[in-house]
């Protein structure tokens, strides 16, 4: 029997196109994997009514959520809230990690009241640095691409069966690990490193769970 | 000498140097949308509020990170 996870992905404006292309990667890997199928919200279809009825008639084990947030609501396509205090009880059993800024804090804490296995998010705003030449191909953006390595961890670890706690420790080695190693010509050609490595430290500092740690997909 | 040592603002202080170095103008982006540059973060420091001592907080953490090896 397959494992169900959902994954939203909206690409409106600039960091939501940077976001999609972090989760990338998940998305490739997940293909052949015959034991776990994928519903992607990509683009357009990240939107609140989708959500809903692929975490009410599928009943995802997992919930990637990726998009703007705030301390109360996540976000899909155009900025509509797709989860919220109205609907964050269909989390109930479930996983949901979100790529988010701020979520973890209040919707976090309430989606384990109502239920929900494990809530992994950020305690404050997320972070990252771009170099602004590459913003319409994020994928080539170096600038970016420890911040990709250690969220592409997170959800690896996840959907591959290492429990929450496991997995936040594996992007927090991510981020450790750029942070010390970041800063060499080659990477650094225009001398971001330390913009580049305080960043780095907010999303590590930050980046937190509520729920059950030893909960698994 | 009778000054009393004061570690948080002495933290401040290494930290607003440190940021001072950079180009004001450099920008981090947030998952919100928006960007905020040395600049601005500096003033948050400067004025104490929230971002401020988040901001911080975070830097004395890397300083550790890249010193020792802090434990994640």
């Amino acid at each position: 029997m397959s494992k169900n996870f959902v994954i939203t992905r909206p690409m409106h404006d600039m960091v939501t196109s940077y976001l999609y292309d972090f989760s990338k990667q998940i998305v490739e890997t997940v293909k052949s994997a015959k034991d776990i199928h994928v519903t992607r919200l990509d683009g357009h279809s990240a939107t609140r009514a989708n959500f809903e009825k692929v975490l009410t008639k599928e009943n995802p084990r997992l919930a990637f959520l990726n998009g703007h947030g705030d301390r109360k609501n996540v976000a899909g396509h155009d900025d509509e809230i797709i989860l919220d205090e109205q609907n964050i009880g269909l989390t109930k059993d479930k996983i949901v990690y979100a790529l988010s800024c701020d979520s973890l804090e209040e919707l976090g804490q309430l989606a384990i009241r109502k239920g929900a296995k494990a809530y992994v998010g950020y305690k404050a705003r997320f972070m990252f640095i771009r170099d602004p030449t590459r913003e319409n191909t994020p994928s080539k953006d170096n600038n970016a691409l420890p911040f990709k390595r250690a969220c592409s961890a997170l959800i690896n670890s996840l959907v591959f069966g290492r429990t929450v706690i496991e997995s936040i420790d594996e992007a927090k080695k991510e981020y450790l690990h750029s942070i010390r190693s970041y800063g060499t010509e080659k990477d650094d050609p225009y001398g971001d490193a330390p913009l580049i490595r305080f960043a780095l430290a907010w999303d590590l500092e930050f980046l937190d769970m509520y729920g059950d740690p030893h909960a698994k997909f | 000498m009778n000054e009393k040592f004061d570690l948080e603002e002495e933290r401040k202080l290494l930290v607003l140097e440190r940021f001072k170095t950079l180009n004001p103008d450099a920008k981090i982006s947030l998952g919100g949308g928006e960007e905020i540059t040395v600049k601005k973060i500096i003033y948050h420091i400067e004025k104490g509020d929230d971002f401020g001592k988040k901001a911080i907080q975070v830097q004395i953490k890397m300083l550790q990170v890249l010193g020792s090896g802090v434990p994640s």
